[in-house]
């Protein structure tokens, strides 16, 4: 070939080979290669490209050169960008949040319009100084160079909460029923978290799944307590005023509870239990989804900018996997994080294609065939996930977690809601009336067993989204919703699935909608 | 990947004068700001001066632009390139700082023949976690390849790198190639002097 003749270069990993003059056209090329799409543009040396492209596409899987080029090329272009994106992180951490300051810049940018100022001004702008530390307590002028305003911050704050809305958000701490102190203002003019958090004293670990995190509501307040349904105590584990406040998971070990809170600015990410109520990741998203890694070293949030991975203990946070902008995330295990790619392209929602997306290789496959799948679970070893897929029947699923060997595990009308200690899914199956939870023998359906033939005795409807199943299925809490003539109520249930037994779980009497998510090792007492 | 979302809405009611919407804007996009000038400049106080300045010089800006045609992410990260190298040509008299581009780095001049070190060192993973040395290597790198390359880190596409460079699609393309190379060779290099 004539290409091959004026090529000059011929890298160590590639001495082996055939020279290729292509080779330098296909590290320009890498990422639409990768990716098999072509990022198009107007200019004429676009159209070019596009035809380089073409003609590259055709090339490589002939060429081992480009073959073996492009395998280094993609190594070195993930590991780049991961050593890039913890620098980005680290920035995000060290330098503390501007967004306040610009506030109120902006707001002295009104101002100067809507009142006349006659006084000269020398190299005038609204820019409001930093403090050198990250605790903002009193004003410091900005260095002189820059010709800036020196503002009493504290001053300009109160004048700001005073005059405009956007700031109406900055409130003192509500009264709650916690044991929880006033948190420390963290600066005079940057807001402190309205949610509270039970910091008192820190509860025991027990070596028994014997409590289980509950949310309610009473006056507009979210409780997020945990209960013990043996001695019928339960403890308020947090509160806040927001709406949108989500438990996103208690850790695999059971002694930490993640949950979320959205103040219509930001979601504020928390940690129970923690000395103090300061949240361990924020981000401006309403939407977003959390889930621990199996060590529960770090919490996985789901962005728009891709993942945040999160120290647990010295919240250190570095973005990582891009392609998994804004999906719903599922499950950390064995180095995958399950994410759901949402149906036509949705964010954040529960019903799509479940995907696995490797962390050391960021190479991403699709596990569910069923483009509108719901209720994944995965099973307590990591090899199988069950799912639904209810477009199409109303079966229950399998398939290997690397999405080989999809198949129908039960053809009967079943939602999954655990597994009992040897891995056989539990299901709720609606069977007169009654909601029954039944032991899903792995190999023969003849082998299933009914646990409990009324999950919520007298219910009219029972929430397969609200049954919390403690892990080895010994136990579990549901919801059962009952009509009545005017309203609609929910009770809780806790069901002892070995002797069959239930009993009402007794919250406080003006609690309403509670939820049940999932059980924990904390001691209530 | 497109990691613009789809704030045009909130940009045309900016344009028009809302502060609101310009307030939801600046929540949304001062993390990704800041990071980035950090990423650029490695000085807390100076990000944080900058990235002020970015936010304020847009909002005095935005009366001036067409809100139906402004990509609101690019045009963004276009000022806060122009604050880091308006900051640079008001320093570099002064005092140094990491926008210099030593001799040999300049990813302009880059030839094929480094390649060979670039691709093949197998010990860039087990270092990668040494953040200094990966800010070192962004110090050298001339700014504008160090901001193509951050904003590829960030998920942005090459439309919308051009469109926050001002530059081609083509041309994107490649300095992103030669910046990946020429931060590997230094990477490599200073690794090597670590040692």
């Amino acid at each position: 070939m004539k290409d091959d003749d004026q090529d000059s270069y011929k890298p160590t990993y590639t001495q082996s080979l055939p020279p290729c003059s292509k080779n330098s056209q296909c590290l320009d090329f890498v990422d639409e290669l990768s990716a098999g799409t072509a990022q198009n543009g107007a200019m004429p040396e676009d159209e070019r490209d596009a035809k380089n492209l073409e003609l590259l596409r055709l090339h490589v899987p002939t060429c081992p050169t480009c073959t073996s080029t492009l395998i280094h090329a993609r190594a070195m272009v993930a590991q780049q960008r991961r050593a890039l994106r913890a620098i980005l992180d680290e920035g995000e951490q060290k330098v503390p949040s501007t967004t306040a300051h610009i506030m109120m810049a902006l707001r002295q940018e009104q101002q100067k319009v809507l009142v006349s100022i006659n006084t000269p001004r020398r190299n005038v702008s609204s820019i409001v100084p930093f403090p050198q530390g990250r605790e903002i307590e009193t004003p410091l002028p900005k260095r002189t160079g820059r010709g800036l305003y020196v503002f009493a911050l504290a001053a300009v704050a109160a004048l700001l909460v005073a005059s405009f809305g956007f700031f109406s958000y900055i409130l003192p701490l509500r009264s709650v029923t916690t044991a929880s102190s006033a948190v420390p203002m963290r600066s005079s003019i940057i807001p402190t978290p309205i949610v509270t958090q039970n910091t008192a004293n820190p509860p025991a670990v027990l070596t028994t799944w014997s409590s289980v995190v509950i949310t309610y509501q009473i006056n507009n307040t979210t409780i997020i307590a945990n209960y013990n349904p043996l001695s019928q105590k339960g403890v308020t584990l947090a509160t806040s005023p927001y709406a949108d406040t989500t438990v996103n998971g208690v850790s695999h070990l059971g002694h930490m509870i993640l949950y979320s809170t959205y103040d219509g600015l930001k979601t504020s990410y928390y940690i129970y239990p923690q000395a103090t109520t300061h949240a361990v990741y924020s981000t401006a998203e309403k939407d977003g989804s959390a889930v621990w890694s199996t060590d529960d070293r770090y919490v996985f949030i789901s962005t728009t900018r891709g993942v945040a991975q999160v120290d647990v203990q010295t919240r250190q946070t570095r973005t990582i996997l891009p392609m998994l902008a804004s999906t719903a995330l599922l499950n950390y295990r064995d180095g995958y994080l399950y994410f759901i790619k949402g149906y036509q392209g949705q964010a954040y929602v529960s019903e799509g294609v479940l995907y696995r997306a490797d962390l050391a290789t960021e190479h991403t496959q699709a596990i569910t065939p069923c483009e509108r799948g719901t209720n994944f679970w995965i099973s307590p070893g990591g090899l199988t996930v069950y799912y639904a897929c209810p477009y199409q029947d109303t079966s229950l699923y399998a398939v290997r977690s690397d999405g080989v060997g999809a198949r129908v595990f039960r053809s009967t009308t079943n939602t999954m809601v655990g597994y009992v200690e040897n891995g056989s899914p539990l299901t709720v199956t609606p069977v007169d009336g009654k909601s029954q939870i039944v032991q899903r023998d792995l190999a023969d359906p003849i082998q299933d067993k009914v646990l409990l033939k009324d999950v919520a005795p007298g219910a009219q409807t029972v929430t397969p989204d609200s049954v919390a199943v403690a892990p080895y299925g010994q136990v579990l809490v549901a919801k059962g919703m009952y009509n009545g003539s005017d309203v609609t109520t929910a009770q809780l249930w806790y069901s002892d699935l070995q002797s069959g037994k239930s009993q009402k779980l007794k919250l406080e009497p003006n609690a309403h909608n509670p939820l049940a998510i999932g059980w924990d090792k904390l001691a209530v007492s | 990947m497109n990691a613009v979302e789809d704030d045009s809405h909130l940009t045309l009611e900016a344009v028009h004068g809302s502060i609101e919407a310009f307030e939801k804007l600046v929540t949304q996009y001062e993390p990704r700001v800041r990071r980035m000038i950090y990423g650029l400049t490695q000085d807390v106080q100076l990000t944080q001066d900058l990235c002020q300045e970015t936010f304020l010089s847009a909002y005095k800006a935005l009366p001036r632009m067409d809100g139906a045609e402004l990509r609101f992410a690019p045009w963004l990260y276009r000022i806060a390139l122009n604050q880091v190298r308006s900051e640079w040509r008001r320093r570099k008299h002064v005092t140094v700082i990491p926008f210099s581009t030593p001799s040999g780095s300049n990813d302009e001049g880059f030839d094929e023949a480094n390649q060979d070190i670039i691709m093949s060192n197998e010990q860039f993973e087990e270092s990668v976690v040494q953040r200094d040395l990966v800010q070192r290597v962004l110090a050298q790198l001339p700014h504008a390849s160090a901001m193509c390359l951050l904003l590829d880190a960030e998920g942005y596409s090459y439309n919308e790198i051009a469109e926050a460079m001002q530059d081609t699609l083509s041309a994107v393309r490649s300095r992103l190639a030669r910046a990946r190379q020429s931060f590997q060779r230094i990477y490599t290099g200073l690794d090597q002097e670590g040692k």
